[in-house]
């Protein structure tokens, strides 16, 4: 799969680099980071511009190529930006170390968002926010089907057009707190928060002790 | 006073940058209407047979599609212009087939204009669609 990107990251640019669209979106959500910040899947840094001033980021992706386009990007964020070669399916992280986690059309290009997801919430803290700018399949059955054939093909080149990331981020155990129309229900800027863990009185604990808020 | 006036700035320059995409989008959606519907017009032209002309004009309708959408791409964004455009140019040739189905041939200036028609018509249902999304997510997200 890194392959693949390796070989999109020659193109990327030259269709997602100017983000005239999406850029005051995406800079309107990551101004939300806040304490140690996972950025999940960088690609060429085309996100990096929109990146608020003076956080403290660390940022992953699974391929080589893409990270060497991001680096001067990098290097120009006027902040602490550490890039890091590393699959968003298995996190190196230890449990419960970022305040924030962020992703950026991750969700579409993961083989496996479930686990993305999982990993996602085993390194973040509780109470800590994802923040995710993705696009999802539309509600629409018209453009619902439009999304399912394109996928057919997109998928060659890495991109599942049609998940469903609303719902996969719920079944995480994550609690969704903001969703707003980029794009349609296509292009969806999402804010969602690990519960936090609430002791009980022992006397009202059940068999696993610990219960989780909703 | 100093707050509310940057933020009615950036209402107003958030609101001017909305319509020079809407206007993007509209010149781009009737673009690939026409070309897409000529392409569709001219394969029934080649009296290839009306099967062959259906699949291969839509064939052809679809590169040119393709094509187009890649190229307005870095303006009006990868997605924006790829799923609205894939509608217009499934929808729109097929208009022509019909037509021919039923024995009512139609001109390269009325392909052209249903083309065009089909393109504003697109742009029309992504409109509400925008307002009908924006308002699921008010509702079924209140926090937003
Ligand atoms: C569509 S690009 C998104 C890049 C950028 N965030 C943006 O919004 O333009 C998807 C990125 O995901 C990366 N990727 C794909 N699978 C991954 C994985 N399992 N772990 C980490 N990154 C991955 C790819 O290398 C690529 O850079």
């Amino acid at each position: 799969m890194s392959r693949i990107w390796a070989w999109r990251a020659k193109f990327y640019d030259v269709c997602e680099g100017s983000q005239l669209r999406r850029g005051p979106h995406k800079a309107a959500l990551f101004q939300e980071m806040s304490g140690r910040v996972l950025f999940e899947a960088v690609g060429t840094g085309v996100d990096i511009q929109h990146f608020p001033p003076g956080r403290d980021i660390t940022a992953i992706d699974i391929s080589d190529e893409m990270l060497r386009r991001a680096r001067p990007r990098a290097e120009r964020y006027r902040g602490r930006l550490e890039l890091v070669r590393m699959d968003a399916q298995h996190l190196s992280f230890p449990d419960e170390c970022f305040d924030t986690v962020v992703t950026a059309c991750t969700m579409c290009s993961v083989p496996d968002p479930h686990r993305a997801l999982r990993e996602i919430h085993r390194v973040l803290r509780p109470g800590g926010q994802l923040l995710m700018f993705e696009h999802v399949r539309s509600r629409n059955r018209v453009l619902g089907l439009a999304l399912d054939l394109m996928t057919i093909w997109t998928r060659w080149s890495g991109t599942e057009m049609n998940r469903d990331t609303l719902r996969n981020v719920q079944a995480a155990g994550f609690c969704i707190t903001r969703v707003e129309s980029v794009y349609l229900d296509i292009i969806l800027s999402i804010r969602a928060e690990k519960m936090e863990k609430l002791r009980r009185p022992a006397s009202a604990r059940g068999k696993h002790g610990d219960v989780v808020r909703i | 006073m100093e707050r509310l006036a940057s933020h009615t700035v950036e209402r107003n320059r958030a609101g001017r940058t909305a319509r020079l995409f809407l206007l993007g989008d509209a010149c781009f959606l009737v673009v690939v209407g026409v070309l897409s519907t000529l392409t569709m017009q001219l394969a029934h032209e080649w009296q290839w047979g009306f099967l062959l002309a259906f699949t291969g004009g839509m064939a052809l309708a679809m590169i040119v599609q393709t094509l187009l959408a890649l190229l307005v791409a870095p303006l009006l964004g990868s997605i924006e212009s790829m799923v609205p455009s894939m509608l217009v140019a499934m929808v729109s040739p097929m208009s022509v087939c019909a037509l021919h189905a039923i024995g009512c041939e139609p001109g390269t200036w009325v392909a052209g204009a249903l083309g065009a028609a089909f393109g504003v018509g697109t742009l029309s249902f992504v409109m509400i669609y925008a307002r009908a999304s924006r308002r699921w997510t008010a509702i079924a997200f209140p926090g937003g």
